[in-house]
């Protein structure tokens, strides 16, 4: 019998148990909170009033998705997130790679400078107020779908991530493609880029939760006028913002937290169903990620 | 003869950015993105020692010199603002060192592999959670009429207490909630460090005569510790940077708890844009502008401060 083997014989039993205890509760705290999200946008709004949230409703109702699908609202929010999630990863995705990869050549002798450019933003920034006002009255994107995408489609975390992948790849790899004559972009598209693709992989699942979740830039720069720009976690926000002031102007009961959560619950859908299949891609890109250089 | 070529190789040298002119256009696209968005608007820098007039604009609109700031330095919402973005990063950096470094540490010593990676996956779900999903579920727990736990008090007759009418329970609650949401990710992060260690010092402890908990303290926590500890001071680098969307999201149409959760973030997006959602804000780039230069110059002194003291933990962690 070998030490390890002793090791796990002895009465740590106990301790296994406790530990058992402990992450099923917490993992108990993750799951039961989606399960009663999904009974409640399931449950009628009146039982809701009359007794609280619960599991086991008193009356059980479709009337939340009926309202939520009444009109085709959902429905443009959901095609714009996917445009602005598709749109954005791609440029995010293309552009860090090929200024990591152009950053990572020995040959190219001002990528210092440049990777000095790209990071003294992250250290002396002008602020909120002058970043807001630049691209709403200097670049004038506010209510446009490319305000969405492009004040953060490049990320110099990303960038140096990616710089920092293809630093490792054997630079030999690059001279013998030059010696055969192959230009910088053919290089970087049919050789380094294949053989990046772990990191690729890894950026491309961040960028595009980024997208998909976000709605700080939409608070920002989409107003009430332009409902068709707003992505689909504004588009939540301001439901509930319109239901709740509906609710308290209005007489009699009108579905409100019901349909909020049924909008919840039809917005976080893909990333649930996505997320058994990507999720070890995420943990491996993040101790991948721990790197810094 | 040598001459040449020494000019030669001068003249080489020179045209470096020629030769590699396909490599520095590939990055044109991103420098460009970067001037634009990142060193554009540092000339709007000014505004916040303006008197910002819509037909004035950035450049025609009179100078006030340090009035913004002595409005907002005279007011009571300076000290609030700051003083709530400071215990809220502060409370949910102890917190969540505290629940991830313990949380990887207990999750190591389960036996089943399969276990291990069930948990770890279940608890990293919540970092794909939106804020407004995050602060959803802590309404219905704590919902003053219809919440979950106001339910559980009256079922077992007691008072049911309004919690979203008292701001002072607020900090509290916020921070949990985001430590629960980024439990699964340090877990990841921390329980990559401790894969990472040696077994053997494990046995040669055991061998010895140590228990499961000295093991812990005397060879993982002293092994984690710079990886702690640099964790804890970068996120010191960003204590007066508020997550606006999570504060955001949990205010809502609360109004009462605007008093304990407001940090500059929402201060500056109510005051500059409230307007749209009849909270009277007025479009007053100057104030708003003088507010974010405060945060701004604290935030850099923090993360100066920080980053001196990483770089005497471990150099290669400095931010510069």
């Amino acid at each position: 019998m070998n030490v390890t083997q002793q090791m796990r014989s002895r009465p740590v039993r106990l301790g296994q148990i406790l530990i058992y205890i402990l992450f099923t509760l917490l993992s108990a705290s993750v799951i039961v909170p989606l399960i009663l999200t999904v009974i409640v946008s399931f449950s009628s709004e009146r039982s809701v009033l009359q007794y609280g949230f619960s599991f086991t409703p008193a009356e059980w109702s479709l009337e939340a998705y009926k309202f939520v699908f009444s009109d085709n609202s959902i429905f443009i929010s959901y095609g714009l997130t996917l445009l602005v999630t598709l749109l954005g990863t791609l440029f995010s995705v293309f552009l860090c790679s090929i200024s990591g990869f152009v950053l990572s050549r020995q040959s190219v002798k001002y990528r210092n400078v440049i990777a000095m450019f790209l990071y003294i933003p992250t250290v002396f920034g002008a602020g909120l107020i002058p970043w807001y006002y630049n691209i709403k009255e200097v670049l004038g994107l506010a209510n446009t779908i490319w305000v969405l995408i492009l004040p953060n489609v490049v990320s110099t975390y990303n960038i140096f991530l990616t710089r920092n992948y293809y630093k490792g790849l054997p630079d030999a790899i690059t001279e013998a493609a030059e010696m055969d004559g192959a230009g910088p972009f053919r290089i970087f598209l049919e050789i380094m880029f294949p053989l990046a693709l772990p990191i690729t992989a890894t950026v491309t699942l961040f960028v595009s939760l980024g997208y998909w979740n976000d709605w700080y830039l939409a608070t920002w720069f989409i107003d009430a006028e332009h409902k068709d720009l707003y992505p689909l976690q504004y588009y939540l926000f301001q439901t509930y913002q319109r239901l709740q002031s509906s609710h308290t102007q209005g007489s009699g009961i009108s579905p409100t937290e019901t349909v909020y959560l049924a909008t919840m619950f039809v917005t976080m859908g893909p990333i649930i169903l996505v997320y058994p299949f990507v999720q070890k891609y995420f943990i491996k890109g993040l101790t991948l990620g721990g790197v810094k250089g | 003869m040598e001459n040449t070529t020494k000019r030669q190789r001068k003249k080489f040298k020179q045209l470096e950015l020629v030769r590699n002119r396909k490599y520095y256009l590939m990055v044109v696209p991103v420098i460009v993105i970067f001037f634009l968005f990142s060193y554009l608007p540092l000339p709007g820098i000014i505004l916040a020692f303006k008197n910002y007039t819509i037909t004035g604009g950035i450049y025609g609109s009179p100078w006030v010199g340090l009035e913004n700031f002595k409005v907002f330095f005279s007011g009571a919402d300076i000290w609030r603002v700051t003083r709530n973005i400071l215990l809220m990063n502060i409370a949910s950096i102890a917190l969540s060192t505290f629940m991830n470094v313990g949380g990887a540490i207990l999750l190591n010593e389960l036996f089943s592999q399969r276990a291990k990676k069930l948990f770890q996956n279940i608890l990293f779900l919540p970092t794909f959670f939106s804020a407004l999903l995050v602060a959803k579920i802590v309404y219905m727990l704590f919902a003053n009429d219809t919440g979950l736990i106001n339910s559980l008090l009256l079922r077992f007759g007691l008072d049911p207490v309004m919690w979203y009418d008292h701001s002072e329970f607020w900090i509290p609650i916020v921070v949990l909630a985001k430590c629960w949401k980024g439990l699964g990710y340090g877990i990841v992060l921390y329980l990559a460090t401790i894969s990472g260690f040696d077994d053997d010092l494990y046995e040669a402890a055991y061998l010895d005569g140590a228990g499961k908990a000295q093991q812990v303290f005397h060879i993982t926590l002293p092994l984690m510790k710079p990886v702690i500890i640099l964790q804890i001071l970068l996120a010191i680098g960003g204590v007066f940077n508020g997550d606006f969307l999570f504060v955001y999201a949990f205010v809502g149409d609360h109004f009462a708890l605007k008093e304990s959760l407001d940090i500059i973030e929402t201060y500056i997006f109510r005051t500059l844009l409230g307007s749209q959602q009849g909270l009277g804000g007025s479009m007053d780039y100057g104030f708003t502008a003088a507010v974010g230069i405060y945060q701004s110059v604290l935030g850099f002194a923090v993360l100066l401060l920080s980053n001196f003291i990483v770089r005497r933990v471990d150099k290669n962690y400095a931010l510069f």
